[in-house]
């Protein structure tokens, strides 16, 4: 690239020249959109390298395993910036969700040394920390000498921080002061109501403002629509059924998965209020739910709706947003709510997904991994993907506030940058930490399962859960 | 053998039909989903008149799919490499 | 008189060598059962450990506490009734459908040919993607069987989603999969049967029906056991179908061996229990192929002194 183009645009990485004008810059200089994004990038990179040895790893090579998702996908378009900065090779694997996390138990339980960083959900290292697994970066994040200046770990949303890191005692907090940080949060996803504006239109119904609510405007829009089911949630036999909507729900009701007395846990799912809100759920599912809801994974509650066979989803915010575009029928129809769903509550209390970055214990090249992770997490990185590759959620207040990143969401997502602003103060995980957490919630969506097939009451099949947990847990040593 | 009269023979004949369409079927309707695009996989009810695409043998030759939630990168050539050669001979590329 | 030393000498290496050729020769088979064997003990340690891959402070040597939990345990009840119920209800269908398009196909004729060698298509597919193929076409919103089914008047058939329907439909799929697998073996059987028989039943007159049942049937029988025995032995390991379907679900309806084992370990990381339940399984398939071979040994003595 010619000399008066790189100027141009370290002048826009150093601030001195606004965006309006390097636009008008580039385009005269004959930039075309495409390397403009790759000078962009590049010119942060320069920004970036100021203060810090980047190059300390250079020659070095890593290996990433990477889950397919729209978050390996903008890094993935951003690697040649990585190579340049700190000359460190990436070779990467990726593979399918549904079997991305037996293949990375694989990976770890064998000790190999072949991934050396991954990524990861917050609950899965609640089994990798303890299990000796993974790496608590806190000593690399409070090491001035191995993290770089910009870092600005602080800027990550302080609800993300902390439940990304647990000390490691059964039904500890998360986030408390002696936790240790198993990884290191990328994008994250809260759970909301996405809706077809058209088909309430059409129902003339209104956005519903509590569980209720809900399951009454399902039920109408069932009854109205003539095609589509009222409210798509996920129903497979996973963790994954409990964690999005049905958990956020059941949160909001001030009930908990597990009570922690002196250091024992005990399973709290058979309370009155608990039992009430599963008859709700339950009784929504079988009115209004899709017809083979057992085998819902998020990507049939998406697809559903973005091929217009489900009117709602109380779901990750991010698959509504995904549905909104690309080749799907209802694209450009949909609109996002905050969802509450005890009436008495004032606020959402949305359970989060974090996709996150660890870093295998076992990997040989742990330096040249956190070189990697911190790029992969900094300020810059989080920019252009939001900015630029539908990296939603970023984990970054300053994301957030960037006017370029707010304008583009609010021009083809109506209402997904207010429903954001009014759950980000209470998204966090609200499960309890305890190694038998994959236990714990297959069991419980089993349950639901049979409730919603109505091979079991509600009242019974709580009791018979909350017994079974209890049995578990005393085997285990931890109630 | 002419024992068979010919409502055997018939009878034999529709079985074996039978037979055939209920092996086949599930081969046949995903030759034809291979050819349509996501949109039309998912329409309700299905159809069987449709716009063919070659879309999607294209992404796996190419070995990039377009899809609403980003750019998939598909290693296809690549793995039927492997498996040929895999076989045959005790290296393959990766 | 001279040559007697060089006889013995002679003896005293041809000796010698003779007695090392047996064991070189078995020594490949050898090292094979060994390599066999190491997975097995180890399975069968871990299987008494309690161990938990994340829980590391409790791994402890607890001899047989793993298999009397799944004695107590009703969720293992469970899982044994299915694997059998599956087991038997795949094989006996296979076995009668591939026995009828077997002797559909009896005759060596162009189409007869041709339809065999298409058959085999199934066959071909991965499980795990004739699962997939079958989900696909049994989604009750853009599936095409279930928009012929309703069709046909059954507006509400959840197929892998209920319950009462869940098996059904993974037992379908094994079908669709494995019944070419019997057709092949009972064809090569029936095709290979002596001809006298039936050339001698057709001379007396005797009516189709007997001549099936007390003769065919029971030359063909090695074959049938044989290809039972080797559906048998996959129905009761059937993992790729089931857990590509519903991983076990809805609520613990297919939950066979196999997925449990596997859930136990990847998701739960309790290696103890999921050990536990695969010597059981191998146990449970010991015992079932240790009758299907002693009956299969009889019944060929059988049908060769009756051929």
């Amino acid at each position: 690239m010619t000399d008066r183009i790189k100027d141009l645009f370290d002048a826009y990485a150093a601030g001195r020249v606004s965006r309006r004008d390097l636009m008008r810059g580039a385009a005269r200089l004959g930039v075309t959109a495409a390397s403009a994004n790759f000078l962009l990038g590049s010119s942060a990179i320069e920004a970036m390298a100021a203060d810090y040895d980047w190059q300390a790893q250079k020659g070095t090579a890593i290996k990433l395993l990477l889950n397919k998702h729209p978050y390996a996908d903008a890094m993935i378009a951003d690697l040649e910036n990585f190579k340049k900065l700190t000359g460190i090779e990436i070779a990467y694997d990726v593979f399918p969700e549904d079997v991305y996390f037996d293949k990375v138990t694989a990976a770890l339980s064998s000790k190999s040394d072949q991934y050396d960083a991954f990524m990861t959900g917050a609950y899965m290292t609640w089994t990798y920390g303890p299990a000796g697994w993974v790496v608590d970066l806190n000593e690399y994040i409070k090491d001035p000498k191995k993290t770089n200046p910009n870092y600005a770990w602080d800027d990550v949303l302080p609800g993300l921080r902390a439940s990304t890191a647990w000390n490691g005692v059964p039904g500890g907090e998360l986030g408390s002061a002696d936790a240790k940080q198993w990884c290191i949060p990328w994008g994250y996803e809260l759970n909301n109501l996405a809706y077809n504006r058209k088909m309430f239109d059409k129902a003339k119904v209104s956005v519903p403002k509590n569980l209720a609510e809900l399951s009454a405007t399902a039920a109408k829009l069932t009854k109205d629509l003539g095609g589509p089911y009222g409210i798509g949630v996920r129903g497979s036999r996973s963790w994954a059924t409990i964690h999005p909507g049905f958990l956020s729900g059941y949160a909001n009701f001030g009930e908990k998965d597990f009570t922690v007395s002196g250091g024992k846990l005990k399973a709290a799912m058979n309370t009155a209020g608990s039992k009430a809100f599963h008859q709700q759920w339950v009784d929504m599912i079988r009115e209004s739910g899709p017809k083979n809801w057992s085998t819902y994974t998020w990507y049939q509650v998406g697809t559903d709706l973005g091929a217009g066979a489900s009117a709602m989803i109380f779901d990750a915010d991010i698959l509504g947003y995904f549905e909104n575009g690309g080749d799907n029928k209802e694209r450009g129809n949909l609109g996002y709510a905050p969802f509450a769903a005890n009436p008495a509550a004032k606020a959402p209390t949305p359970n989060v997904w974090i996709w996150s970055l660890a870093m295998s214990s076992f990997s040989k090249k742990k330096d040249a991994a956190w070189k990697f992770m911190q790029w992969a997490t900094s300020v810059e990185h989080d920019l252009f993907g939001a900015r630029k590759m539908d990296f939603v959620n970023p984990v970054r207040a300053s994301v957030w506030k960037d006017a370029e990143f707010r304008d583009r969401i609010a021009k083809s997502y109506p209402g997904y940058l207010e429903q954001h602003d009014i759950s980000a103060p209470g998204a966090k995980i609200y499960f309890t930490a305890q190694p038998l957490f994959f236990d714990v919630t297959t069991q419980w969506a089993e349950t639901l399962q049979k409730m919603v097939a109505k091979e079991v009451q509600v009242s019974e099949g709580l009791d018979q859960l909350a017994a079974g947990i209890d049995k578990q847990l005393r085997e285990a040593g931890l109630g | 053998m002419d024992r068979s009269s010919f409502v055997e023979r018939a009878l034999r004949g529709l079985l074996l039909t039978l037979i055939v369409i209920f092996f086949l079927f599930p081969i046949f309707w995903i030759l034809l989903m291979s050819f349509q695009t996501n949109e039309q996989i998912l329409r309700i009810p299905p159809s069987l008149s449709f716009v063919p695409t070659l879309d999607n043998y294209r992404a796996l030759i190419s070995g990039h799919l377009l899809t609403s939630a980003g750019s998939l990168d598909i290693a296809f050539m690549r793995n039927l490499g492997n498996s040929c050669c895999c076989r045959p001979v005790p290296w393959c590329w990766r | 008189m001279t040559s007697q030393p060089i006889d013995e000498s002679v003896r005293v290496v041809h000796r010698r060598r003779v007695e090392w050729l047996p064991y070189l020769l078995s020594l490949p088979a050898l090292l094979v059962c060994v390599g066999i064997l190491i997975p097995f003990v180890t399975a069968l340690y871990y299987s008494m450990l309690r161990f938990r891959l994340n829980l590391p402070a409790l791994k402890g040597f607890i001899w047989f506490g793993n298999y009397t939990n799944l004695l107590y345990d009703a969720e293992f009840w469970n899982t044994i009734s299915i694997s059998l119920r599956y087991t038997a209800i795949t094989v006996g269908v296979e076995l009668v459908l591939g026995l009828i398009i077997a002797l559909l196909l009896q005759r060596q004729t162009l189409i007869n040919n041709m339809i065999s060698v298409l058959l085999l298509l199934p066959l071909m597919t991965a499980p795990a993607i004739a699962s997939l193929m079958w989900k696909l076409m049994t989604n009750p919103n853009f599936g095409i069987l279930s928009y012929l089914v309703s069709l046909a008047g059954v507006s509400d058939f959840r197929w892998a989603s209920s319950p009462s329907s869940a098996l059904f439909t993974v037992v379908l799929v094994d079908v669709w999969v494995y019944t070419p697998f019997m057709m092949v073996l009972l064809l090569a059987g029936l095709r290979s049967l002596p001809q006298q028989p039936f050339e001698a039943a057709a001379l007396d007159g005797v009516p189709r029906l007997f001549v099936f049942f007390r003769i065919t049937l029971p030359m063909l029988s090695p074959y049938i056991i044989t290809a039972s025995l080797f559906r048998l032995l996959d129905a009761i390991q059937q993992f790729d179908i089931v857990y590509a379907m519903t991983q076990g679900g809805p609520g613990n309806t297919l939950l066979v061996f196999q997925v449990r084992a596997y859930l136990e370990f990847y998701q739960y990381t309790n290696v103890g229990k999921s050990a536990a339940l695969l010597v059981v399984l191998w146990v449970i398939t010991y015992v079932l192929s240790n009758i299907f071979i002693k009956n299969w040994l009889r019944l060929r003595a059988r049908s060769h002194a009756s051929a």
